[in-house]
């Protein structure tokens, strides 16, 4: 169902994380927090799809 | 869906989000939301057929289905209410929780008043006034 979503939300926090330490090591703050930013936009739309396909099963479900 | 699936996948996400809380706690509180809706999203066939069975029991003993639809309703308020409010816990911000709390509370007090009219009815036309 979207197990490989846990692994890949976390395979995206740590390359950002590397990357962050990366890019601050090598003096650029600012792209660190770019890639930060980028790679939170891409978890946030990747939980849209699954976040809203719970809230339309709970609310036939539940009939909310 | 066995339980040991289940359990599965709640360990894994357990861990992945204890890995990432260190560096990134964002993606820990990411990977929390992720897990519980995975886990929940695995149980909708047999939450299907509870609430298919205490239709079908309901509707044996003739009962009135609009009590069972609200109890229904009022059980989805309050897992909903429950689902954001400890995923806000886990972020940390418990102020922002205690109202998702409050709300849902709100929303079933809203949600059950025919039965308490209904209760109410009851009891007037009991009472030798």
């Amino acid at each position: 169902m979207g197990v490989e979503l846990i692994f890949k939300i976390a395979g995206i926090g740590i390359v950002v994380s590397v990357l962050n330490q990366l890019l601050i090591r090598s003096g650029r703050e600012e792209q660190a927090l770019m890639t930060t930013l980028a790679g939170l936009i891409v978890v946030l739309l990747m939980m849209l799809n699954e976040i809203s396909y719970l809230f339309q099963t709970i609310k036939t479900i539940f009939n909310l | 869906m066995d339980i040991m699936q289940i359990i599965g996948i709640g360990i894994s996400g357990a861990i992945a989000a204890i890995l990432l809380k260190e560096y990134k706690p964002v993606y820990s509180v990411c990977i929390g939301i992720i897990t519980s809706c995975i886990i929940f999203l695995l149980l909708l066939a047999e939450i299907q057929y509870v609430f298919d069975v205490i239709g079908a029991i309901s509707l044996r003993l003739s009962l009135n289905s609009d009590y069972i639809r609200i109890i229904i309703r009022i059980i989805g308020i309050a897992y909903l209410a429950r689902f954001g409010t400890e995923i806000c816990r886990d972020a940390g911000q418990n102020a922002i929780a205690q109202k998702i709390e409050l709300a849902g509370k709100i929303m079933i007090v809203v949600a059950s008043v025919p039965i308490l009219t209904a209760v109410l009815n009851l009891l007037i036309g009991i009472l030798p006034t």
